[in-house]
């Protein structure tokens, strides 16, 4: 096994792990880190249930490797908000109801955290085209895009 | 590690030896000695999950020149490592080949696009992938660096065993378009050239659609239906009488 020294930030904290070569980000926060908030579902970068901010932009932390974020930023969902003190956009999606079952909504709460940092009011075609990288079997999207509007309106 | 948090991926991947070259000339005698290339790494792990036997990977996000854009001579120079979202909003992209930058805004999705790069998009060698038949309809040149010196391709002759270094588009093209709608299908782009992509086992570039070989025929369209596609596509394009 060879392994590698790897350095960054996770959530506002540094964190140094040494980590198979092979290890994949999203094992590094939930085995490692007990960040179990990313989850895992297609496992080959498509429908953005694993989804983390590197540095501001949305990343699928189950095909990235562990050495590839070396002293990058690295936000999950547990970096965005608590149950206690919800961000914007986890308020809006709760205000919403944009989530059933709730296995996708962390990755789109991360892509929406990042169209907002990106982009303070989006056109619905600018939602409709972020929010495509997340696949979501539940809502039909209608909600997802109300609380993405609402979340813009709530940070202004 | 801690016990107890649900699965891992479920498609572990082999162990590997991992290279960090800081020059070239360090990447090319790793990737002469059978290293893969890693740059967004987003095809490359899904390889490797699917159980593709990698020994080493060289990563390349240590080597600046292949994150540049520049222009020069007429001539855009694209490093390979950049990725599309930087093809779709660089300034000097915009101002030289606008209709570059329109293209590539399809390719993808806003994820894969802020981490996949053009030369892994090329180098994946995958029918279905985007740069290659918009990059082979704006006539597009290939740098390759190797233990031999500098090798410049053209898109439908690139080699798959050594280093990309960077993509020459000529900034006085004629203007790209391109439709990928049709996807896994049938893809195509006009500009200098007409090209083809997801109807053949690697993208056709011609003047005139009329001399494109017979299409794929599979379970995802006959030959029949992507010949008329093709067409279709073409003449929306303007790339068909």
């Amino acid at each position: 096994m060879s392994e590698v020294h790897v350095e960054f930030t996770l959530n506002g904290e540094p964190v140094a792990i040494d980590a198979p070569t092979e290890e994949v980000l999203l094992d590094s926060v939930r085995d490692r880190r007990g960040l179990t908030g990313s989850n895992l579902g297609c496992d080959h970068a498509s429908c953005g249930a694993c989804t983390v901010l590197v540095d501001g932009s949305p990343r699928a932390s189950c095909s990235t490797f562990t050495w590839a974020v070396e002293g990058r930023d690295v936000t999950t969902i547990e970096g965005v908000g608590s149950i206690d003190r919800l961000s914007d956009v986890q308020a809006a999606f709760a205000e919403c109801s944009a989530l059933q079952c709730g296995y996708c909504t962390p990755g789109l709460v991360m892509t929406t955290t990042a169209l907002l940092g990106d982009d303070a009011e989006p056109s619905e075609a600018t939602i409709r085209e972020w929010i495509s990288s997340n696949l979501c079997r539940c809502t039909g999207y209608r909600m997802v895009i109300e609380a993405v509007q609402q979340a813009a309106e709530r940070a202004r | 590690m801690t016990a107890g948090f649900v699965s891992r991926s479920h498609r572990a991947i082999a162990p590997f030896e991992l290279h960090r070259p800081s020059t070239i000339g360090q990447a090319i005698e790793q990737i002469a000695a059978g290293a893969r290339p890693h740059a967004g790494g987003i095809d490359l792990l899904e390889r490797m999950q699917q159980g593709d036997h990698v020994a080493a990977v060289a990563d390349l996000g240590g080597l600046a020149d292949l994150h540049r854009i520049t222009v020069a001579a007429g001539v855009l120079q694209i490093g390979a490592a950049v990725t599309h979202a930087a093809v779709e909003g660089d300034p000097i992209i915009a101002e030289h080949r606008p209709d570059l930058a329109d293209a590539w805004t399809t390719v993808g999705n806003v994820r894969i696009r802020r981490t996949g790069t053009v030369g892994g998009n090329l180098m994946a060698f995958d029918k279905n992938y985007d740069a290659a038949p918009i990059l082979a309809a704006a006539g597009a040149v290939l740098v390759f660096a190797s233990t031999e010196g500098e090798l410049r391709t053209g898109v439908t002759d690139r080699p798959s065993s050594l280093l990309l270094t960077r993509i020459e588009v000529p900034v006085d093209g004629r203007a790209l378009r391109f439709d990928r709608s049709l996807k896994p299908v049938v893809s195509v782009a006009v500009g200098d050239h007409i090209a083809v992509g997801c109807a053949y086992p690697a993208v056709q570039v011609v003047d005139d659609i009329d001399t494109l070989p017979e299409p794929i025929d599979d379970a995802e369209a006959s030959a029949t239906y992507r010949r008329r596609m093709i067409r279709v596509l073409a003449e929306r394009l303007g790339g068909a009488p």
